[in-house]
């Protein structure tokens, strides 16, 4: 039986320096289907990354549940999570810093099998061959060292060691953002393709929105630790309704100077708050142009639940479900 | 519009060579620059396409390593490979300025900001101390700080990325440059602070006549500020002209590449399709990778990646000639 990852009310939260606690997370929750795709964005500081790192367990929530295959996986520790690592890998945004400089591609590739204690030697070697191949590099490159390789085919590598282990889910966190555009644009046509070909579920984690809308089907907008909006990201992005949404989409300049110019953009005043000493009520209440002209109240002293807008839409703004 | 504008840098054929351990790296090869007071070029390439390392030539920070031939180097109408080190640095200093990508490594972690402003000041110009505190709080309003007079006691870690890069413009502009290089000063950024920060850039242009040349591998910046664009590629540019020829109607087959590659996010309509498990959808690439800059190019730089390359294209190094927007022998538009 196969229900895919759901993740509840999760919460995370690190202590300061001076003895502050921050909660980067703050209740989040989403399901995510086997084969499915579901971006989480935001800017940074959002909380997005560190969702997914409580999910691939490199951290641990403090509460909530994180379930996949009817397993509850938050607070098992150490071999315990070796399951969940066969069933879910995570790729990271620097192929520079997240491979050890001193191993072939070969030895990278084939390490998580080793781990993993499967196959013998000969076994190992032939399938890290096969996955190099499947993420388009050659049997010949196999052999060298990760800095003879550009940036895009070290994010390969990357790729090809969270396959390896034939996972259910990848965590992919800005996989492409330190990438040049027309070679992001072949790691993008990458994972579109190994979706389809293994049927794997993707939880995507970017503040590219163009990228998100080509790669996942479904969306969930962050903002400081809290989904604002969720939803099919066609809908979603043809009709924001958080204002926080709707500023993101338009900050974004269109690639046409005629639309980029004429374009209504909402430039929101102010930076994005601080975890730190997050506003009272909406955490987006002081930049909101809907709180600016309505002036809600309960905007300042209640942070808004997500609550369902249609069968497949949620969004948190008592102002935004009133307007049309 | 900008053939009326007074123009203030004048580049002609500028060449940076590298001296390393793998030979010489040709990093730019032959680039014409031209900005005028007000307007905004921006400078568009991918990574190693000597987009930064022409600016830092221009302002003659390279390190030795690097050896920098032009034609021509013209700063309103003076050459400025005839002047000597210390003027040159201290002309540069003064009406050229630079922003770079990361506020956070340019600016000292342990002094004030208004410690770092008023050094600019000591360094270009005469004042007394109440003269140097005005101008640094005028400074920092002018780019839209919030209470300025306090922010002066602030250190960086204290400031947002935003705040920052507010303040590194401050710096830049306080002892009233003509001209602004900023690189990639908006990368680091999220994107409603970056939409902030493009707006103060068009602001100052307008009220200050400032020339600000940008260099950017984001498409969408070049379309939201730019007047003009030049498109670079192994160290020369193979594209020019107005942002909105260029980017409406690329002329240059790199350009048109590198214009498909990018994923919109808008969508306009319904008859939009959507991605689906079912069939991915396919974001347009250019295919193979840059050329190696320690080794000699013959003909085009980018015919090996080109859908239109044919023989010439290998064997001849196009010009801007007879097309004056791009160095390309087959051009979109021709057959």
């Amino acid at each position: 039986m196969n229900e895919g990852l759901s993740v509840r009310q999760l919460v995370k939260s690190f202590a300061t320096r001076h003895g502050q606690r921050v909660r980067a997370v703050d209740g989040v929750s989403f399901e995510l289907p086997p084969g499915g795709a579901l971006a989480l964005v935001g800017e940074s500081g959002c909380g997005k990354s560190t969702t997914a790192r409580c999910v691939a367990r490199l951290e641990e929530a403090d509460s909530g549940s994180i379930r996949l295959d009817g397993t509850e996986w938050r607070a098992k520790h150490g071999r315990a999570l070796l399951p969940l690592r066969r069933k879910l890998q995570m790729v990271f945004q620097d192929p520079y810093s997240s491979l050890d400089p001193r191993m072939r591609v070969l030895d990278l590739v084939e390490e998580p099998l080793r781990i993993h204690g499967i196959g013998t030697a000969r076994e190992r070697r032939l399938r890290a061959l096969e996955w190099i191949e499947a993420v388009g590099l050659s049997a010949e490159q196999a052999l060298r060292l990760p800095h003879e390789f550009s940036g895009g085919q070290r994010q390969r590598i990357g790729i090809a060691r969270a396959l390896i282990l034939e996972p259910e889910y990848l965590l992919l966190d800005e996989p492409v953002s330190a990438l040049d555009v027309s070679i992001a644009a072949q790691i993008v046509n990458l994972l579109a393709d190994l979706r389809q070909r293994f049927h794997l579920g993707y939880l995507f984690i970017s503040h590219d929105l163009g990228v998100v809308r080509t790669l996942c089907e479904s969306v969930a907008v962050m903002y400081l630790g809290r989904i604002v909006e969720s939803g099919p990201t066609a809908q979603v992005f043809r009709t924001p309704r958080h204002p926080y949404t709707r500023a993101l989409l338009s900050a974004i300049p269109p690639v046409d100077p005629v639309r980029a110019r004429a374009q209504e953009r909402t430039v929101l005043r102010g930076d994005p708050p601080s975890p730190l000493a997050p506003p009272g009520g909406c955490a987006f209440h002081p930049r909101c142009a809907l709180f600016a002209q309505q002036g809600d109240a309960a905007c300042r002293t209640q942070p808004p639940p997500l609550v369902p807008l249609s069968s497949e839409r949620h969004l948190a703004c008592p102002p935004g479900m009133a307007q049309g | 519009m900008s053939a009326e504008r007074r123009t203030l840098l004048e580049v002609e054929g500028l060449e940076v060579e590298f001296r390393t351990p793998r030979g010489r790296v040709q990093a730019v090869r032959g680039l014409d620059l031209c900005v005028g007071a007000g307007e905004i070029l921006a400078i568009v390439g991918e990574s190693g396409s000597g987009k930064s390392v022409a600016q830092l030539a221009i302002m003659d920070l390279l390190p030795d390593s690097a050896s920098v031939r032009a034609r021509r180097m013209h700063w309103q109408g003076q050459e400025l490979s005839s002047l000597s080190r210390a003027q040159r640095r201290a002309l540069c200093g003064r009406e050229l300025a630079m922003v770079f990508q990361d506020p956070l490594s340019a600016l000292h972690p342990q002094l004030t900001i208004g410690r770092q402003l008023s050094e600019v000041l000591e360094v270009h110009e005469r004042l007394t101390r109440v003269q140097v505190r005005a101008r640094c709080i005028a400074a920092l309003a002018e780019v839209g700080i919030p209470s300025p007079e306090e922010r002066l006691r602030a250190y960086p870690h204290e400031l947002s990325g935003g705040m920052r890069q507010r303040v590194m413009i401050a710096m830049a502009l306080i002892a009233s440059p003509r001209l602004l290089f900023a690189d990639e000063p908006t990368t680091a950024l999220d994107v409603t602070v970056q939409a902030q920060i493009l707006e103060l850039f068009r602001e100052l242009c307008a009220r200050r006549g400032l020339a600000i040349v940008l260099v950017t591998h984001s498409l969408g910046v070049v379309a939201r500020v730019a007047d003009r664009v030049q498109v670079m590629y192994a160290g020369q540019a193979l594209e020019r002209g107005s942002a909105e020829e260029v980017l409406a109607a690329p002329a240059h087959p790199y350009t048109r590449a590198l214009l498909r590659s990018v994923p919109d996010a808008r969508i306009e309509g319904d008859a939009h399709s959507e991605p689906a498990a079912g069939a991915p959808a396919r974001l347009a690439t250019i295919p193979g990778q840059p050329p190696d800059l320690a080794q000699p190019i013959r003909g085009c730089a980018f015919a090996p990646r080109c859908e239109r390359a044919s023989e010439l294209c290998r064997r001849e190094a196009p010009r801007f000639a007879p097309n004056p927007r791009a160095a390309c022998h087959h051009p979109e538009g021709s057959a």
